[in-house]
């Protein structure tokens, strides 16, 4: 039997444990989700704008203690100490520069990580390595390998683990892609989805600038190429750059084909070839595709395509079938004739995992240890197209993917690209 | 007339005083990407690292060859600059062979060069790229072998080395870095 963590331990024995020495009546508190033996008790990694998001999130979740917060930016773990302490009323929340201090302590049970995307790969796995549950920001991590490794431990250390892919627990999303995946549309032929065009630019070229007082400069590079600071590589800008995340096409790819992955019932693989046609800055600090075209094609010829546009914050996914098409975003849930909408998914057909939560049902699949709408596996998936899509896009030719191996057919050059060599001392060994 | 035109042009106009016979040769000059991109600074001008980059992907296999000795003409390059050696290792990486190592086993040693060499060498197969690692295994100490470690833990392809490693694990004068590197590199080779 492999080690026994603190979580399981209070699962297999808490209830037996209690039934033999507690007394009949037991307060509500003590037996309850806010029960110390049924608390998870949380540590976020990387707290930033999307980490202080995720983190207040799991606040509000029944039955969960924020116990501590790492970050390399002094002020953004502080910013977030500060809301923790403030939600509890006292100062007990802890504080970590380097994420194995928090990933290795055995009073945590779940990780979020929300870290900048070259980041994600390593604490989780770390902490998959120690016994935690894991939730994890979109998209999954930088290389298609950092996703092998991590869903590999994942499934040796029996851990649950949740991407942050939250489109997935919107209601309009779910009944769109339970639609399609019952046939209200016929047979699909094409999803396409829009992604926003990028919303930051920089210069043609950039100078060195000082490294903040309170930032861990060389941590935050972390496994990425040694770089000189310049305000622009770091915070939220860090996305445009291929050396720490993969532009819009992972960021909101990584939404979005989610729910075409989702719809189209391909969660445990993905389509087979790729073609690029993407345009990518010639100069200055940002290295990340402006200019997003990618086709992919399903072995069942089902096409998949992804484009960016300029000027709108949110993207769309809009499936054709037989019977016309269903287009769906955060803000609208369309068809091309509207009844279509109003069907009822037969008592028979296929049912979709329901959430409407995104962080409670990962508290909840860590208490039930079933998997989460977003499993890890499946955010790796999604994760691979877009990594693909970007690869296709860089080498501008044609490629065979076979799913099944994750490998690219008859290509060395792209199948180089799945991983990239890290920065001492961090490996992915 | 020449001369009337030569009084109009700017002192650094490249055409001022031009013969007639070379003007041609002037107007369609260019530079030559492959020796610009060994100039490249952070922060600077990166179009003709950008230029070698796309020449890259663009290649047939039956092309590597050639480009990869341009790319090592560019990175032996006495003057290439860090952030030229940087992006010419990722290169390397993409289309590189056993014959990288000559030029790039040098930069493997050294401190602000090692990740820049496993860039490069980490993704190509074959047992000489193997026994480099493993050569270049006892030179280094500290981060840049924990670092060297990973990338042989990565590859998987070279079981030999594993009694170094273990080595390395139980000795209890390497840092705790490279201790754990090397127990985390068994499990990789070993799984």
């Amino acid at each position: 039997m492999g080690k026994m963590h603190r979580r399981d331990f209070l699962r297999l024995g808490g209830a037996a444990t209690a039934a033999a020495v507690f007394p009949s009546i037991i307060p509500s508190s003590v037996l309850g989700a806010e029960a110390p033996s049924k608390r998870i008790n949380i540590g976020v990694v990387g707290t930033g704008g999307m980490g202080r998001s995720l983190l207040n999130g799991a606040l509000k979740v029944n039955g969960t203690l924020l116990r501590a917060v790492c970050d390399v930016d002094r002020y953004h773990r502080e910013q977030a100490a500060g809301m923790i302490n403030k939600q509890y009323g006292n100062k007990d929340c802890l504080l970590f520069n380097d994420f194995r201090e928090l990933t290795r302590r055995d009073d945590i049970d779940a990780v979020i990580v929300a870290t900048p995307d070259h980041w994600h790969a390593l604490p989780a796995i770390d902490a998959v390595r120690h016994g935690k549950d894991i939730y994890v920001e979109k998209p999954l991590t930088l290389t298609i390998e950092e996703g092998r490794v991590l869903v590999a431990e994942m499934r040796k250390h029996k851990r649950i683990g949740q991407t942050g892919t939250q489109q997935r627990s919107s209601a309009g999303f779910h009944k769109a892609a339970e639609l399609i995946r019952n046939g209200h549309l016929g047979k699909i032929s094409r999803a396409e989805v829009k992604i926003p065009a990028n919303n930051k630019h920089c210069p043609a070229e950039w100078t060195e600038d000082p490294v903040p007082e309170g930032l861990d400069y060389d941590m935050w590079l972390g496994p990425a190429p040694w770089a000189p600071f310049t305000r622009q590589r770091t915070h939220y800008q860090f996305r445009f750059q291929l050396d720490y995340a993969g532009g819009q096409t992972t960021n909101w790819g990584a939404h979005y084909i989610d729910i075409a992955q989702w719809a189209l019932g391909h969660d445990e693989g993905g389509p087979v070839s790729y073609e690029g046609y993407g345009e990518f800055p010639s100069t200055g600090l940002f290295t990340a595709p402006t200019s997003i075209n990618v086709v992919a094609t399903y072995a069942d010829g089902t096409i998949l395509t992804v484009r960016n546009r300029e000027g709108v914050l949110d993207g769309t996914v809009r499936f054709h079938g037989e019977r016309g098409w269903i287009d769906v975003s955060r803000s609208r849930l369309l068809a091309s004739d509207p009844k279509i909408l109003d069907e009822k998914i037969a008592e028979t057909g296929v049912h979709l995992y329901k959430s409407r939560s995104h962080m409670g049902d990962f508290i909840e699949c860590v208490r039930t240890r079933k998997n989460p709408i977003s499993d890890i596996a499946i955010g790796h998936r999604t994760t691979t197209i877009c990594n693909i899509g970007n690869i296709a896009m860089q080498l501008r030719r044609p490629l065979q993917w076979d799913p099944s191996k994750e490998e690219f057919v008859n290509d060395a050059v792209a199948n180089r690209m799945r991983s990239r060599a890290m920065r001492a001392p961090w490996s992915l060994a | 007339m020449a001369n009337d035109d030569n009084a109009k042009r700017a002192d650094n106009d490249p055409l001022k005083n031009a013969q007639s016979s070379n003007r041609d040769a002037v107007f369609t000059w260019a530079p030559d990407p492959w020796e610009e991109v060994v100039k490249l600074e952070y922060g600077g001008d990166r179009s003709f690292a950008t230029t070698v980059q796309n020449m890259v992907f663009a290649a047939e296999p039956k092309e590597f060859p050639n480009i990869e000795k341009k790319l090592l003409k560019a990175l032996g390059n006495k003057n290439c600059t860090l952030a030229a050696q940087d992006c010419l290792c990722r290169l390397i990486g993409v289309v590189g062979s056993e014959a990288c190592l000559g030029v790039v086993e040098p930069l493997l040693v050294e401190e602000k060069t090692s990740h820049l060499a496993r860039l490069a060498l980490e993704p190509i197969p074959g047992a000489k790229v193997d026994d480099v690692l493993r050569v270049a295994l006892p030179k280094l100490k500290g981060v840049i072998k924990a670092g060297l470690i990973g990338t042989i833990a990565v590859r998987q392809s070279d079981k030999s080395v594993a009694a170094e490693l273990e080595k390395i694990k139980n000795d209890a004068s390497e840092p705790e870095m490279v201790r754990e590197a090397a127990t985390n590199a068994l499990n990789r080779i070993r799984s």
